[in-house]
This record gives structure tokens, sequence and C-alpha cells, in this order.
């Protein structure tokens, strides 16, 4: 509460309604801020009042910066390799997950999701790569394939409630081809409130 | 609550305690001498960082001024003071010590029709910079598939700086001794940086997330006059 009031206080809401208030108050009857007049004393006693309830009112309305999450996340969109990237193509029974060296993660970004456009894999970055594996599982096939980024990794301070980020800039990006038919970087920089689309992976027909 | 009632009285306390004088027609004459004004050299303090505190333990400031009343119309104003801030949250620790100045001049709109009457309205101009340690000892990213990153930022010195207009009230309530208040809309004109760290808040400023910040000041003054002819 203290800390939405503090940024109540602070914001140009909080102004412009003083200023507007005290202009009220001196300019337009200024013989009622600068003097004892019984008839001005009505106007001093209830504008308090006015003022208390308009803070509060407009203060609940108030809002904290919103801090967004995933920021690192590279943005991938499927096309089909015959059609190239006119026409995206959507797959069935993905699977994905990301590879940890060390921790050997085992937790899936993906199970046996169904018209799997885009994708969205955040980066590992306490690493200059991140490495994941993309599976899909049909009747007829079950396919595997592995990519890896290749990236450079900047800090970039967001803000006092957000903190910090850090900015990519996509280097290289290996793989192999049995699902892909190949990967391109549309985009290399992934950037904190930015929603581009950073490679197109195309699937073999 | 009772921090945020307090405040607001303080806020509200020149509109109850402002009126003081007893009207009276004046003559011509009179009203050319109520509007000379009462030239001085003041010295204040300002309220508003001690308020600031109570809404955001993170900042403590204080914050003195000088004001040298020419004549009824213009005052040349500078301001000076100190912030220091430590902050811990999940996203970060950070710690800044920094100084600041602020000068600038005050147009007094408000003309009186009463003798001895020393009330302002002002509107005015201030050139701010300020001048601060800072450090970020720890930070974490949150990275919920691959887990958190966790850094720090040594320390560093930098300078900012910044403009203000500015709109308040300065009201004489007892014999030489002012009070008053002023809004200020600023916006920043430049802001130090060392590397990736930037100042989470400016001393002066107020908070750097915003390129355009609103403030408020809370006065009190005394005067001392220039002799009277």
């Amino acid at each position: 509460m203290n800390k939405i009031l503090y940024e109540f206080v602070h914001s140009e809401r909080f102004a412009i309604f003083l200023i507007f208030f005290e202009a009220y108050n001196t300019i337009v009857i200024p013989s009622c801020y600068f003097c004892n007049k019984a008839n001005c004393m009505k106007t001093k006693i209830i504008s308090p009042f006015l003022l208390a309830i308009s803070i509060f009112a407009l203060a609940s309305c108030d809002s904290s910066s919103l801090c967004l999450s995933g920021q690192s996340a590279i943005q991938s969109g499927l096309y089909s390799a015959t059609s190239g990237e006119a026409k995206d193509t959507t797959l069935s029974g993905i699977y994905l997950w990301g590879i940890d060296p060390i921790t050997e993660l085992d937790k899936g970004l993906l199970i046996d999701s169904a018209d799997v456009s885009k994708m969205f894999l955040p980066t590992d970055i306490n690493r200059d790569t991140s490495t994941f594996i993309l599976r899909e599982e049909t009747v007829a096939s079950d396919l595997y394939d592995t990519l890896m980024f290749v990236y450079e990794r900047e800090l970039n301070y967001v803000s006092g409630d957000c903190g910090f980020s850090y900015n990519l800039r996509l280097d290289t990006v290996i793989y192999t081809i049995n699902l892909i038919d190949s990967v391109t970087i549309d985009l290399p920089t992934v950037i904190y409130n930015e929603n581009l689309e950073n490679v197109k992976i195309y699937i073999e027909p | 609550m009772s921090k945020y009632i307090l405040s607001l009285s303080l806020l509200l306390l020149p509109i109850v305690l402002v009126a003081q004088q007893q009207e009276e027609p004046l003559s011509k004459e009179e009203k050319k001498l109520a509007n000379r004004g009462n030239p001085g050299i003041s010295f204040g303090i300002d309220l508003a960082p001690f308020i600031t505190h109570l809404f955001a333990n993170e900042r403590f400031g204080v914050e003195a001024n000088a004001r040298y009343t020419i004549n009824r119309k213009w005052q040349v104003v500078s301001e000076l003071g100190y912030e220091n801030v430590d902050l811990d949250t999940d996203e970060m620790t950070y710690t800044s010590n920094g100084s600041f100045i602020r000068a600038g001049i005050d147009y007094n709109i408000f003309k009186v029709e009463e003798l001895g009457n020393n009330d302002n309205i002002l509107l005015g101009f201030r050139y701010g910079a300020a001048i601060q340690e800072h450090s970020c000892p720890r930070y974490t990213i949150k990275e919920e598939y691959w887990g958190d990153t966790n850094g720090s930022l040594g320390s560093s010195t930098v300078g900012s700086h910044w403009g203000e207009f500015v709109f308040g009230l300065r009201s004489e309530i007892l014999k030489n001794f002012y009070m008053g208040w002023s809004v200020r809309f600023k916006t920043i004109i430049n802001v130090g940086k060392d590397n990736a760290q930037e100042p989470y808040s400016i001393p002066g400023y107020g908070s750097r997330d915003r390129s355009s910040n609103m403030g408020f000041t809370y006065t009190l003054e005394y005067q001392i006059p220039f002799k009277k002819k």
C-alpha cells in the first residue's frame, strides 16, 4: 500500500490534480485562499476532505510497474521446407526439452503438443549456449533433432522494480537434420519487451 | 495508513493556516506599497524527504534551501540535498549515496490587496544536478526453466542532471517565518551510466524509471529581511 501511494504521490496524475485543486482555490477564487472571510471557511473545511477522498480514489486505480518474465526466450516459427516462409506449418506429437550438460535437466517444455507452429525457447543465461531436443512422434515416425543456439549476452537494466535482464545476440544455430530441413536466423537480437520472431525452422516435408 | 494521513495533513496545513489578515479596502497608494514585496534572504528545510521516507523506507534524504527575494515578483532559489538509498528486493540489492543541487528562479503571480501580506503563488524553473556513488551487490535474473542467474555490479560514481517546472504556494505564517509547498514536473536531461548499471533513484530527481517525474516539496523557511527604507 505504501509503495502504491508513493508511486501515486510521485505520479503525473497527483500533480495535475493538485494543480487543478489549488488553481481552483487560488486563481478561480483567490479570496477564498488567502482570507478569513466566513463564507470561505466552508471551502477550507470541505476541500481537504475532497482532496483526501480523491487521492484515495485515484490511488486505488494506480498499479505498480509490470515486470515481464521469460524475456530471454528465442522465438521460433515452423515453416514447410517446400513452401518456404510464405507458409508456416504445424506439427503434432511434439516434444521439446532443454539439455543442461551439468544438471541433466529433464523437464519438458512441450509434451505431446498438437498444432505447434511457434515455439518459445528459453535460453540458459548462465551460459553462451542453449541446447534443445525437438522430437516429433507420430504413428508413422519418431524423429529427433538437436538444436544448439550460440549467442552473446549483454546485461540490461530494466527498472528498479524489475531489476536486470539479459539481451542476447544470436551468433549461430547448430542443428541435426532428421525432422528439420534447415534453420535461419531472421532477427539475431533478443531484447526485453520485444515480441518478434528470431529464427525460422524449416521442416522436412 | 496513519502515516499517509499524517503526511496528507502536513501537505494541507497551509490551506488551514495561511489565512491571517483582516481585509480592508486599500487606496491606490497603499496597494502600490503592499505590492512592493519583502526583499530578503531566507533559509529553510524541506520536509518532503521525511514524508517520502514514510512511503518508501529504502530512501532517506535531507534538503535545505536558500531563497533570495529580489522584489515582489522575482526570487532566486537554490536547493541542496542528500539522499541515501538501500534497496533490497528479490530482483536486486542496491545502495546509493549522493548529493544534489538545484538552482533557478520563481516568479510570484499573486497580487495582494492588503498591507503586510507577503504570500506568494509561484511559477518557476530549476536546473538540477546530482552526483552519486552507487553499487548493486546482488542482482537476480529469474529464469523459470534453466534456473535463476545471480551477479553483482561494483561501485561507481555517476552524475545526472535534469530540469524542473515549479508551481507552488508560500505563505508568511509568522513574522518572517514562511511555510510553503510546491509541485514539480521534472524531466531528465542526462542520466549517468556505468556499464549496465543505471541509478535506481537520482538524488533530487527521484525514481529513474521514468524520463519525467513528479515531485513535491514542503518547506519551512526563515527570512532575514533587508533593511526597510
